[in-house]
């Protein structure tokens, strides 16, 4: 008898933590944020950063100016796209190291 | 072949402990899953553990001291598993995701077919469940791996999609 009414709480027990669960149904958070997977970016960063560089050592104001428009034109271009990247599929293109290098600048 | 399910099933049984083992590994390395995923596969892995850990212990018990002990513990390990995923999701303030929902239908599945196993062998004597009895609780077991697995095998589609993407972009 006293199996019958254990047996019989445990069907009801269920029962209620399903019901309760499927209240709180819905999608969870991400439990880790993504590893680095922007090797590829890193080394265009990298690039960028070398050639603004060279733009800073021009002597000539008129051609350092030139220059430095066309470099902020592309490397605005590649922060956009590392930000529609990220939004689109997480993958983590640095654009908190960007945006710090061009405060530097 | 009814026969040959079930001893496949068994034979299943010993590998689904290290695919459900190795499958939130995986997630874990991948960085994939959320906090409901490892709310239930951790679950999951505790109570297959304590169950392989005690199942000998409880059939000796059960000899002596009846077969309620037997059916008892398992229907009480799936209800105290249904529980510990509820009260994690709770305290987290988690949302409970399909794969989450999908292990407590499994466990209170495989609670009832303790219960009903037990009134059917041991309260009524009749023994009509025997085969099925057998069949479900090996399936069941397969189905909640699946479940954990299925994450994995939709991040690895997805990842496999967009190098190939990837790739013919650039051809």
């Amino acid at each position: 008898m006293v199996s019958i009414l254990y047996l019989s709480f445990l069907v009801v027990w269920i029962s209620i933590l399903l019901l309760k669960a499927s209240v709180i149904r819905g999608a969870d958070k991400i439990a880790f944020e993504p590893r680095e997977r922007n090797s590829e970016d890193r080394k265009q960063l990298n690039d960028f950063i070398r050639e603004r560089e060279c733009i800073e050592s021009i002597s000539d104001i008129t051609l350092k100016y030139e220059a430095l428009m066309e470099w902020n034109e592309r490397f605005n271009l590649f922060l956009a796209e590392g930000i529609a990247a990220r939004k689109s599929d997480r993958s983590q293109h640095n654009v908190v190291d960007l945006l710090h290098y061009t405060k530097k600048h | 072949m009814f026969a040959n399910y079930v001893d496949e099933l068994h034979s299943l049984n010993t590998w689904i402990w290290c695919l459900s083992l190795v499958a939130p590994i995986l997630m874990f390395s991948k960085r994939l899953g959320s906090r409901s995923y490892y709310i239930t596969a951790i679950t999951w892995l505790i109570t297959q553990f304590i169950n392989l850990r005690i199942e000998s212990y409880l059939f000796a018990l059960s000899k002596e001291a009846g077969f309620i002990f037997w059916f008892g513990s398992w229907a009480t390990i799936d209800a105290i598993s249904i529980t510990l995923i509820y009260a994690f999701h709770v305290q987290l303030k988690a949302k409970v995701e399909f794969e989450a929902m999908s292990v407590m239908i499994a466990y209170a599945f495989l609670g009832m077919v303790q219960i009903i196993y037990y009134f059917d062998a041991v309260v009524i004597q009749t023994r009509i469940f025997e085969s099925a009895y057998q069949i479900a609780i090996n399936t069941g077991n397969v189905v909640i791996t699946l479940i954990l697995t299925l994450p994995l095998c939709k991040a690895l589609y997805q990842r496999l999609r967009s190098t190939l993407a990837k790739r013919r972009e650039a051809s």
